[in-house]
């Protein structure tokens, strides 16, 4: 019996059967299989956000068939009302905490752990585990440990610290920095992972250089690591600017905004003027202004990194 | 012969209502951890009766998780047959602002439309000559109490406010607190306040609303208004409250009480099922927040639950067979029997109550003493939030009372 199967260049065997598929025309550019998924990115995310941006200038309550074009009114109230100014106080103060915390805390992690420690795997893994746990549901748990009954104030009372127990959530100073530290503990361990991946990066032979020559390693890791480690850092303080200003889910879960707006965020106050209040065109504009904010961090930030690798090159 | 009477029989089954109806319907309600198994009760009592109907349910997080799946729904034009909606326009599912969008039914047609309703809550649900819905029950808010601890602790239930804050001095030596209170939880801090402003308002001014809505009075320009919110401060001043009241949401306040931690919480009854799901061995008894005077205090009562019938039902004459069935066909009766609010009927008599609404019965036959819930003819949510978070602004010291009635205003010119 005569073999029908052919084999090509490659060695792969094409039973007799199969014809050979025909080359796509030459007149079709290589990127348009990209076009349909473009088009519907697009249409879904940009236009229908540039289209959504339109009710921030309408009085729009979420159940009419029809907005009021209201021009700049939202943005004025917006500056004009006490809580939303307070909002925006709050996420930029939020943000700037955020940023500074979660960096420091995770470079200090990530230095520690590119030791050679023979548990380092598993302590890499304790302190990254918080990053995939739900915001949500760490954040109950953060409010039972917090409450005026529970364990921290528990550990206060059996320290003979009895002044110092607080209704964290609730006081109108603690109660900010009460989200800091939830949000440090979640989110360092990210800024970790990315610094980790960068300190592996630094070739060993240029610390061990600075060693030879009598650098201290305070001096290796300021003139040395620190510098080569700047490429990883900017990605790191990139993203932990964008997430630090649209803190959301852990306020919500642990205080609500509160104590009287104690911890309110633009984020907050997006969702709590749209869909609790019913205040749809508001609500809106205050989604557009915490956009712009977002986008001008992020540029300014980018600007600056570039700005500072050129003077370095 | 058989056959025609067989056929004769056939036609006179298939004329009874609860056979005209078939067909499916949508409903939608909030629910807590526990589901909506009083809401459940009711369709499948419903689909009892008519056995041609299949009723199907999805229920939704209380809080703000319900009113923005309603609202998209009837937005997006997936509004369900029937829907779980609160009576007035200062909440977040109130009826009256659906009404004005053109999203339900008008009831008025329905026979019961002239009579279900009390008089004193009838602009809850009518506007103009159009009902919005149709009530489950009437909610008394009364300060519902552990009656095996009240007897511990050797106190007597307080008739007047001075006797209040006496026994809560009393309750807080020996170690407990007159009340439990989610002061974190805008929603049960502001129905505190609420409460004492029914007595502090209503009971001298039972038109404030009106007046209110006209512009006629301000909260701020009010005394009665800053008589019930200085009250809540001597009551956190007397130690009223549970330990880190301020701090505290639904989650820990609930079983305060029910653990015996507080003796009282201040609840719409309806709640006492969900009081008694946390711990079944609860006696309970219930009395009315007081007043300055025994003879000036008033006790909050109105029609809050009800259902809607969505206006653009594919399957109106069934949708309306449920209305009529919560109406007329017992199904508000098996409801508040199994929440612990009241029918209208009892409502009116003070007759035939919950064991554990006993103590109230004499409060709710009180002529011009009963006020539907003050916050529920409100121009919008927003004010009664406003009120809710400001008095855990109260609590901590971070607003006065003269600035927490500004904010209230504020709240109110707000569009």
């Amino acid at each position: 019996m005569t073999s029908q199967n052919s084999r090509n260049v490659l060695g792969v065997v094409r039973p007799s059967g199969e014809r050979k598929r025909p080359n796509p025309p030459r007149h079709v550019p290589p990127w348009a299989w990209a076009v349909p998924a473009v088009l519907l990115v697009f249409l879904a995310r940009y236009v229908a956000a540039v289209a959504g941006g339109w009710y921030a200038f309408t009085d729009w309550n979420g159940l009419t068939p029809t907005a009021n074009f209201t021009g700049l009114a939202n943005f004025r109230q917006i500056f004009t009302d006490e809580g939303a100014r307070g909002a925006l106080l709050n996420t930029v103060k939020f943000a700037a905490c955020f940023v500074v915390l979660t960096n420091l805390v995770g470079l200090f992690l990530a230095v520690a752990l590119n030791q050679h420690l023979k548990t380092r795997y598993l302590l890499r893994t304790v302190f990254f585990a918080p990053v995939v746990m739900s915001q949500l549901a760490t954040a109950f748990i953060w409010r039972f440990l917090f409450d005026y009954s529970g364990p921290v104030n528990g550990v206060l009372g059996a320290l003979g610290l009895e002044s110092l127990k607080k209704t964290w959530l609730a006081n109108p100073t603690w109660s900010f920095w009460a989200v800091v530290v939830v949000l440090v503990w979640q989110f360092s361990g990210l800024a970790m992972v990315i610094l980790l991946a960068g300190l592996q990066g630094i070739p060993q032979e240029v610390e061990e250089a600075a060693e030879i020559d009598g650098a201290s390693s305070w001096q290796r890791l300021v003139r040395v690591t620190l510098p080569l480690l700047a490429p990883a850092l900017a990605i790191s303080i990139q993203l932990s600017v964008i997430s630090g200003l649209a803190i959301f889910d852990t306020v919500m879960a642990l205080t609500n905004g509160g104590p009287l707006g104690a911890t309110e965020t633009l984020a907050t106050q997006v969702y709590k003027q749209t869909f609790v209040f019913g205040r749809y065109g508001y609500g809106t504009a205050l989604a557009l202004l915490l956009t712009i904010l977002i986008v001008a961090a992020a540029l300014i930030q980018q600007l600056t990194t570039r700005a500072t690798e050129r003077r370095n090159a | 012969m058989k056959r025609t009477l067989a056929l004769l029989s056939l036609t006179a089954l298939l004329a009874s209502p609860a056979l005209a109806q078939s067909g499916e319907l949508r409903l939608i309600a909030q629910a807590s951890e526990q589901g909506n198994p009083t809401m459940q009760a009711l369709v499948n009592a419903f689909m009892k009766k008519y056995p041609n109907v299949k009723v199907r349910t999805e229920f939704f997080p209380i809080g703000t998780g319900y009113p923005q799946v309603l609202r998209t729904q009837l937005q997006g034009g997936n509004a369900p047959d029937l829907f779980y909606v609160t009576a007035g326009s200062g909440g977040q599912v109130s009826v009256l602002p659906f009404l004005d969008a053109g999203y339900v039914a008008d009831l008025s047609k329905r026979p019961w439309a002239k009579t279900v309703i009390p008089t004193a809550s009838r602009g809850l649900y009518w506007k103009g000559n159009q009902l919005a819905a149709v009530p489950l029950g009437m909610t008394p808010i009364a300060a519902v109490y552990n009656a095996d601890l009240l007897g511990q602790l050797g106190v007597s239930i307080p008739r007047t406010m001075p006797e209040l804050l006496k026994t809560c001095q009393v309750i807080r030596s020996k170690g407990k607190s007159m009340f439990a209170l989610a002061g974190a939880n805008p929603q049960n801090a502001g129905l505190l306040a609420a409460t004492l402003a029914e007595n502090y308002v209503l009971g001298s001014d039972p038109q404030w609303n009106a007046k209110r809505a006209a512009g006629k009075v301000t909260f701020a320009g009010t005394a009665g208004w800053k008589k019930a919110l200085q009250t809540l401060l001597d009551m956190q001043k007397a130690g009223c409250f549970i330990p880190g009241v301020e701090g505290a949401d639904l989650p820990q306040a609930a079983p305060a009480m029910a653990s015996g931690q507080a003796l009282a919480f201040v609840i719409p009854t309806g709640a006492i099922s969900a009081l008694k799901s946390i711990n079944p061995k609860l006696n309970l008894g219930a009395f009315v927040l007081p007043g300055p005077t025994a003879a000036s205090t008033v006790l909050a009562v109105s029609p809050t639950d009800a259902i809607a019938v969505s206006k653009n039902s594919k399957n109106l004459p069934a949708a309306l067979a449920f209305a009529d069935f919560i109406a007329t066909g017992g199904g508000s009766e098996l409801y508040t029997k199994a929440t612990g609010d009241i029918s209208t009927q009892q409502a009116a008599t003070g007759k035939n109550l919950p064991p554990e609404l006993a103590g109230i019965a004499p409060a709710l036959t009180r002529k011009n003493r009963v006020f539907p819930l003050i916050q529920i003819e409100w121009s919008n949510p927003q004010v009664y939030t406003t009120l809710g978070e400001g008095v855990q602004g109260l609590l901590t010291g971070q607003l006065t009372v003269d600035a927490l009635l500004a904010r209230m205003d504020a709240a109110w010119n707000r569009k």
